[in-house]
C-alpha cells in the first residue's frame, strides 16, 4: 500500500468517526470507535465498561451491547457502500449469540454490506473479542434505503469530490 | 467455569430478588439494564417495561430517532427481566438469538415494551417482545428471542437420561 493510500484510508476513517460521534449521541455515550471502514466494510471497537456486564454472576458483558454495536457498524458499512450518508432505516436484524462475551475485553464488531440494490442494503456482521475466528455472535440485517435514488460509488471518488 | 463463593452470592442476590418480585432490585442487579435507564412495574399479573428518553439514546439527530440499537437492547433487556421474574432459580438466562422487526421510526419519546413467554421448558425459552411509543396498538418494533435457562450439567433429567 502506497504512502497515499494509506492516508486516504486514515483520513476515511477519521472522517466516518466524526460523524459517528457528531450525528450519532447513542454511539458517543457507548464509546463507539472506527478502527476501520473501507467499501461497504466497517469495524468498530466497543471499548469495555462494568456498566455493560449482563450477568455478573458469571462476567458476561450483555448481548443487548453488541446489537447496538452491530447496528452502528451495520449502518458505516451501508454508507461506506453507499459513498455517503443518507437516511437508512433498518428492517430488520437477527443476531446469533454463538459463545459468551467475557467482560474485561473489548468488543469488535465487523458489518459487510454485500449487496446493495436501489432501495435496500444487505448487511452482515460479525463481533469477537480476542480473536476473530472465534466470533462470540454474527449478525444479519437488512436496511431500507432513503427515497433519493441510491446509487453505489466509489468512497474514495466520493471523499475527494 | 469453576464455582466461587462470589458466583454464589451473585446467584443468592438474583433469587432473592426474583423471589420477592422484586424488579427495580433486580435491573438494579443487571449492570447493563440499569446503564441503559430500564424501568419496570406490574400491572396486574403483567411486567410493563419502560425506558424514559434521554439525549444519549438519539442513533440519528438529523431526523430526531433513537437508535435501533437502543430499541432492540431495550427489548432483549425486558426479555431477561421477564425470564428472572418467571424462573426464581436466579440464573440469568442466556440468550441464544435475538431477532427485531422494525415497524416504524422510534421518536424521541420514552419507549414502552411488554414480552409474552410463548414456550418456556425447562432448558429453553421463547419470548416475544413488543415494543412502543403512544399507542400500544402501533408498534414500533416485534421482536424474538430464545434463550438457554440452564448450564447442561445441571439440567434435570428422567431416569433414561432425557431432559425434560
Amino acid at each position: 500500500m502506497s504512502d497515499q493510500d494509506q492516508e486516504t484510508a486514515t483520513e476515511r476513517n477519521q472522517r466516518f468517526s466524526e460523524q459517528l460521534i457528531e450525528h450519532v449521541p447513542h454511539s458517543r455515550d457507548m464509546g463507539h470507535r472506527i478502527e476501520e471502514v473501507r467499501n461497504g466494510v466497517a469495524i468498530l471497537r466497543q471499548p469495555f465498561r462494568d456498566c455493560l456486564v449482563g450477568d455478573p454472576e458469571n462476567g458476561l458483558i450483555h448481548t443487548g451491547v453488541q446489537i447496538t454495536l452491530i447496528d452502528a457498524a451495520c449502518g458505516i458499512a451501508v454508507f461506506s457502500a453507499l459513498g455517503k450518508i443518507q437516511t437508512i432505516a433498518t428492517l430488520d436484524l437477527r443476531m446469533d449469540y454463538l459463545r459468551p462475551a467475557v467482560a474485561g475485553l473489548d468488543l469488535l464488531g465487523c458489518a459487510e454490506c454485500y449487496r446493495l440494490t436501489g432501495q435496500i442494503a444487505f448487511v452482515r456482521g460479525t463481533i469477537w473479542q480476542e480473536r476473530r475466528e472465534r466470533p462470540v455472535s454474527t449478525a444479519q440485517a437488512a436496511f431500507m434505503l432513503g427515497t433519493a435514488r441510491a446509487r453505489t460509488r466509489n468512497l474514495d471518488q466520493v471523499g475527494k469530490a | 467455569m469453576k464455582h466461587t463463593q462470589e458466583q454464589e452470592e451473585a446467584r443468592e442476590l438474583f433469587r432473592q430478588a426474583a423471589h420477592a418480585r422484586d424488579v427495580d432490585r433486580l435491573i438494579e442487579l443487571v449492570p447493563f439494564s440499569s446503564y441503559l435507564g430500564l424501568q419496570a412495574r406490574f400491572e396486574g399479573e403483567e411486567l410493563l417495561f419502560s425506558l424514559p428518553y434521554q439525549e444519549r439514546l438519539i442513533g440519528n439527530s438529523a431526523i430526531q430517532a433513537l437508535h435501533g440499537g437502543v430499541v432492540a437492547g431495550f427489548m432483549e433487556n425486558a426479555a431477561v427481566i421477564q425470564l428472572l421474574i418467571l424462573e426464581d432459580r436466579g440464573r440469568v438466562p442466556k440468550p441464544v438469538d435475538f431477532s427485531i422487526d422494525y415497524l416504524r421510526t422510534a421518536k424521541t419519546q420514552d419507549l414502552f415494551a411488554s414480552c409474552e413467554v410463548l414456550r418456556q421448558g425447562r432448558r429453553v425459552a421463547q419470548v416475544q417482545i413488543s415494543c412502543w411509543q403512544n399507542d400500544r396498538d402501533i408498534p414500533v418494533a416485534v421482536a424474538r428471542a430464545h434463550f438457554l435457562l440452564l448450564p447442561r450439567k445441571e439440567v434435570p433429567t428422567d431416569t433414561a437420561g432425557q431432559a425434560v
